[in-house]
């Protein structure tokens, strides 16, 4: 096929707009019916059926042209219910939160939908905010009540805004009057306005943030306004430093605790929030201040019985909360992993020595007396060496950073804290290959640990991933540091590692603390006997099958993938198997007189026409194709029978001998004249009856189907799938075929790609 | 008039799913093949398999949908 016209040419020459593009000749045109965009006519005119309702008033049923002004709309409405001056009126959905209908917003009428008719947005505003200047208690608080509704929407919320009614909601929350419903409404009226985002939370005057501090810090009877009035105060915190300021100095963290203390899940949760909010906005000094104190009133046992195995269920707030206070709580001790260590440091030092004496204690003391300065010197560093510091002096090892002076925190509390097991640990390292080296464990497991911690970020809104273990103990960090030395060693032991191994030992111990962590232990006990659990050998399990699982055994392109593949392999198979049966089988020919069984041979001739075969003699080579006396065509074959259909199996009868040769008879039945005739063979072993029955059968036209085709199959198609995938090594699969984009509007190619190559 | 693009970073890229064409223009992709992309444009990218380099002409791919164009580091490497 000579393609002698330029491609790119036929493309330069399209243009724009609803012309379909002329089909380049040479290419089979095939008729494309998918929709064009551009290609059609204008939109059809997009008319909803909707009902529109008001109160005491027969329902009206319309149709909405979407783009009929909205002003037409609302005249026509009125004048069909003969009502004046449509433009004290407004529609308004009639269900969920009522909100308004507006230019924007009118897309989302479908038909069906039921609107009502209300008062306009402006007049309504205008009505209830006079509403909260009446006398009577009963009018503020109805007026109140219906704002609090119509607050959510932005369009009343606006107008409402523009008429100084965050102004008048504040004067209400400040006076105070009432302590009961109407203090609550107001406040949840001022922060669903607020939270349209249009007016900042820094404009809020002093006195008022302070008034509401006042509510926060008494005792209140109405259990509303306290949750209330400590949402507010979180956003000011959040969105304004100053104010935060004011409030962090205002309300003491023990007010806090208090709040924290009711059972009442709300207050509970709000005052965690406001927590967490002057938590963030405090500069680091005052936080680690904070933190201190908040942990020195027991909050965390607090946490840890009452919310995280409370009888009622935690909510997704309140575990945010809790996320942001174990990543804060985590973040005190990034300063100590930012510096380094300090040679002059007389106390990091005597720091280092204790390790030293705490591992060799009983060594360093009888022989410590009586020995020359240097010797006790050489001493010294042999036994830092003994304990796995790279070198003789320990400090260069913590001199990295990170990890820094966390890692010596960690083995300091180790030795401290589970003296024999820091002994049995320490005390192993002979020095020589077969152990890690502690110092070098420590600094490395520290590195690790620490970002699986506190990885995501605290400031991410919607993190809920705090591990309740956190909360079980103080100094979390340290205790999962010797819970993970002790998985290390474990680790290394089952793994057989030397020292160059040591980087597969952490990523194998980073990964068992991992998965573990993963599935959120509640407590630290079970946190150990869970990754203990997991060793060595689980996770070279649990890495295969995801590996399986990712090389898709399972993933819906891959099966397509295999079923493509599968016909071109079959082919395969089949030509392996004729070319076995051209090389011909030595088979053995029951007698009936059993005094010895005679052999012959018989071969497939080359073009796959002709059966040859004949008999051979003991102990004599293979027969030449030619040499074969007897010959059956193929075209002659009517079937191919197996086991206990063969004619020659039939007549034997059963019995134990004759059941195994039962499974390795084959037999062929062909036309020999008029009569039906049978050859009768039987293979040599499983193997070879399999080889000649699929081969037999390949010749007939009929599918093959031993056992071993199958895995032969499977084999093949494994392999040569895994070939095609070796690309996707690392790629996630989709679940689902990614959409598929309209098809580009024109073919202006960049490259002409007509220009013949060299 | 608009021309499609020579794409600066993706060069390379690997189909994460298979793909039938639907017109001759277009090219069939099975997942695991590998593509070379010359340029872009609303959505396709233009190019060829390392498979059937010689089917150069006029064929689009859709773009980021079925292909999983590798990140820069890759690419440098199969250059």
């Amino acid at each position: 096929m000579a393609r002698s016209w330029s491609l790119d040419r036929e493309c330069r020459s399209l243009h724009w707009g609803l012309e379909r593009p002329p089909r380049p000749q040479g290419l089979q045109a095939r008729c494309c019916r998918r929709p064009r965009p551009g290609w059609t006519m204008a939109p059809p005119r997009n008319v909803v059926k909707i009902a529109v309702q008001m109160r005491d008033a027969i329902p009206q049923l319309i149709q909405l042209d979407q783009a009929k002004p909205l002003a037409a709309v609302l005249k026509e409405v009125c004048d069909a219910w003969s009502l004046t001056l449509p433009e004290r009126y407004a529609l308004q959905f009639a269900d969920g939160h009522r909100r308004y209908i507006t230019e924007n917003n009118r897309a989302e009428i479908k038909n069906g939908s039921i609107l009502c008719l209300s008062t306009a947005p402006d007049l309504e505003a205008e009505q209830l905010l006079g509403g909260l200047q009446s006398g009577s208690r009963e009018g503020r608080r109805e007026a109140l009540r219906r704002l609090v509704l119509l607050s959510s929407d932005m369009t009343f919320a606006r107008e409402v805004i523009s008429r100084d009614g965050l102004q008048r909601l504040g004067t209400i929350i400040e006076d105070g009057d009432d302590l009961g419903e109407v203090l609550a409404l107001a406040l949840r009226t001022f922060l669903e306005l607020m939270e349209h985002g249009m007016v900042s939370w820094e404009t809020l005057s002093i006195p008022f943030v302070r008034k509401v501090v006042c509510y926060v810090n008494m005792n209140l009877m109405d259990p509303s306004v306290q949750p209330l009035a400590l949402r507010l105060l979180e956003s000011v915190t959040l969105s304004s430093p100053a104010l935060g300021q004011l409030i962090k100095s205002e309300v003491p963290l023990d007010r806090l605790l208090v709040h924290l203390q009711v059972m009442n899940q709300q207050l509970q949760t709000k005052a965690m929030a406001l927590l967490t909010a002057l938590l963030q906005g405090a500069s680091p000094a005052e936080r680690k201040h904070m933190l201190d104190y908040l942990w020195q009133r027991n909050l965390r046992q607090f946490i840890y019985k009452n919310i995280i195995h409370s009888a009622a269920p935690l909510g997704d707030e309140m575990a945010h909360h809790l996320y942001v206070l174990q990543s804060l709580t985590l973040g005190l001790l990034e300063p100590r992993m930012r510096t380094p260590l300090d040679p002059y440091s007389q106390e990091q030092r005597e720091q280092l020595q204790a390790l030293r004496q705490a591992a060799f204690e009983s060594e360093g003391e009888s022989l410590g007396t009586g020995l020359s300065a240097d010797r006790r010197r050489s001493l010294c560093a042999r036994e830092f060496r003994k304990l796995g510091f790279s070198n003789s002096n320990p400090g260069q090892d913590l001199e990295r950073v990170p990890p820094g002076l966390l890692a010596l925190d960690n083995m300091l509390y180790f030795s401290r804290h589970a003296p024999s097991a820091y002994s049995r640990v320490s005390a192993g390292k002979g020095g020589g290959q077969q152990n890690p080296h502690l110092g070098r464990v420590s600094v490395g497991l520290a590195v690790t640990i620490y970002p699986i911690l506190c990885s995501p970020h605290p400031s991410s809104e919607t993190a809920q991933d705090f591990s309740p273990m956190f909360f079980g103990q103080d100094q979390s960090f340290h205790e999962l540091f010797c819970v993970g030395i002790q998985l290390l060693n474990k680790t290394w032991k089952e793994m057989r590692a030397t020292q160059e191994d040591f980087d597969k030992v952490m990523q194998v111990v980073r990964e068992q603390l991992a998965r573990t962590l993963a599935l959120k232990p509640s407590s630290l006990e079970l946190f150990r006997t869970k990754v203990n659990a997991l060793t060595y050998g689980e996770v070279l399990r649990l890495r295969q099958t995801e590996r399986l699982h990712q090389e898709g055994t399972l993933a819906p392109p891959i099966l397509e993938l295999r079923e493509k593949l599968k016909p071109e392999l079959m082919g395969l198979i089949r030509q392996q198997r004729l070319l076995r049966l051209c090389e011909g089988t030595l088979f053995r020919k029951i007698s009936s007189r059993r005094r010895q069984d005679k052999l012959w041979f018989c071969c497939l001739s080359p073009n796959h026409k002709v059966l040859q075969y004949g008999d051979v003699e003991e102990g004599a080579d293979p027969p030449t194709p030619e040499a074969l006396p007897e010959q059956l065509p193929v075209a002659d074959i009517r079937a191919l029978l197996t086991g206990k259909d063969c004619p020659h199996i039939r007549e034997k009868g059963s019995g134990k001998q004759n059941k195994d040769l039962c499974e390795l008879a084959f037999s062929v039945s062909y036309d020999r004249g008029e009569e039906e005739a049978h050859l009768n063979f039987i293979a040599p072993s499983k193997r070879e009856f399999h080889l000649w029955t699929d081969g037999l059968s390949a010749l007939l036209g009929s599918p093959m189907g031993s056992e071993q085709t199958r895995l032969d199959l499977e084999q093949l198609l494994t392999m040569e799938t895994k070939l095609r995938l070796l690309e996707l090594e690392n790629v996630p699969i989709p679940e689902r075929p990614p959409p598929i984009p309209p098809p580009p509007t024109n073919f202006n190619f960049c490259y002409d790609c007509s220009i013949a190559e060299p | 008039m608009a021309r499609w693009i020579p794409t600066k970073r993706q060069k390379y890229g690997v189909a994460i799913y298979n793909y039938n064409a639907s017109q001759d223009v277009e090219l069939s992709l099975q997942i695991g093949d590998t593509v070379h992309i010359l340029e872009m444009y609303e959505g396709w990218y233009r190019g060829y398999t390392l498979q059937n380099k010689s089917k150069k002409d006029l064929l689009w791919i859709p773009k980021s949908t079925d292909t999983q164009v590798p990140d820069l580091q890759w690419c440098s490497i199969c250059i």
